[in-house]
């Protein structure tokens, strides 16, 4: 009776914080590197270095399927959670609104690969969809989000797990700081682009940085407690045994 | 790992005060999105820039229906998932209880 409880507090959290979300989200307009603004050879640059990650990504997913059929769950609550937190535009101290990735649950509890492909259907959608990001600059989105993000997230996350940190501060400076690094990579892959024809390419991703970087701030830090919160919520099911996963261990 | 109802509930406070503050601090803000003061900084730094690429779909007036589309399956999506959980971890607790 008592754990049914609890369940059900877990899952009113979940659904007031989202809530609060959805009251404060602006208008949204876009974020990621728009469609047609990255010169051809980078956009190039970034597909070639993208696509083999993709790969082994949906062929990690297909072993999802087809070996752990009980973890399908979990590629669906990272997926949606992706979805969720990346349509959120909120506003940040900068007077700018950015949004969230929401990348780092899913390398948390499916790991780096298959995250890469949960991040690339989300970057998909919003490429042709909302016109959001693009198809040119996909490689480029998919790597500063879905890759960087989710590989930092998970190597901060095994990281600290050996440390015998608190699970709830690893998982949020997993989650936090794998959100700020995908905006670093954007003004990076951004400076990289366009060098300043002064100060060139440091210049330039200085310039970057104080668009993305600093509104990002306080959003990555919204990103490390919801993620927080909901990995407490599978954590409970996991205790209970309703799921199998090896990447969420004890501590 | 576990999250007592405090904790929790001091997270939920943080996450409004995190979205409050910067609408209390900065009033007058529009806060418009970073990648459109992105996109103004590229055609500062080349002026001669063009986007060589359009989206192959332009959204136009719809494009906030869109966004709510795309709340709505993310939301909607974890709420079906986290129902499922819930319901499942019931039925293990009845058969163990009758077993």
């Amino acid at each position: 009776m008592k754990r049914t409880k609890n369940t059900k507090r877990n899952m009113t959290f979940v659904g007031i914080v989202f809530l609060m979300v959805l009251l404060a989200a602006q208008p949204v307009n876009a974020m990621h590197i728009m469609e047609g603004f990255l010169p051809i050879g980078w956009a190039v640059f970034w597909w070639v270095l993208s696509l083999p990650f993709i790969a082994f990504g949906l062929y990690q997913v297909g072993k999802i399927f087809k070996d752990k059929p009980e973890q399908k769950v979990l590629l669906a609550i990272a997926t949606a959670f992706t979805f969720a937190l990346s349509a959120f535009k909120l506003p940040s101290v900068t007077g700018s609104s950015s949004h969230m990735t929401g990348i780092g649950l899913g390398a948390i509890v499916l790991g780096p690969f298959a995250t890469v492909v949960v991040g690339t259907i989300a970057l998909l959608f919003q490429a042709l969809l909302l016109a959001h990001g693009g198809l040119t600059t996909l490689g480029a989105n998919v790597f500063s989000m879905a890759i960087v993000g989710s590989f930092v997230a998970y190597g901060i996350y095994k990281g600290l797990s050996k440390l015998n940190v608190p699970k709830a501060l690893t998982v949020f400076l997993a989650a936090c700081i794998a959100d700020l690094v995908t905006y670093i990579t954007t003004s990076i892959q951004l400076g990289l682009a366009f060098p300043d024809p002064v100060g060139g390419m440091t210049a330039s991703v200085a310039k970057f940085l104080s668009i993305f970087a600093i509104t990002q701030i306080p959003l990555a830090i919204i990103e490390g407690i919801l993620t927080v919160l909901v990995v407490n919520a599978i954590y409970q099911y996991k205790e209970k045994g309703i799921i199998s996963n090896e990447t969420l261990a004890d501590n | 790992m576990k999250l007592s109802l405090t904790t929790k509930i001091i997270l939920v406070m943080l996450i409004g005060a995190l979205i409050i503050i910067p609408q209390i601090a900065l009033p007058e803000a529009e806060f418009a999105g970073a990648d459109d003061a992105a996109g103004t900084a590229i055609t500062t730094i080349d002026q001669n820039y063009v986007p060589w690429f359009e989206s192959l779909f332009d959204p136009g007036e719809m494009e906030e229906n869109l966004f709510l589309f795309q709340q709505i399956l993310g939301v909607g999506g974890l709420g079906i998932c986290f129902f499922y959980l819930y319901k499942k971890s019931g039925k293990n607790e009845k058969a163990e209880k009758s077993a």
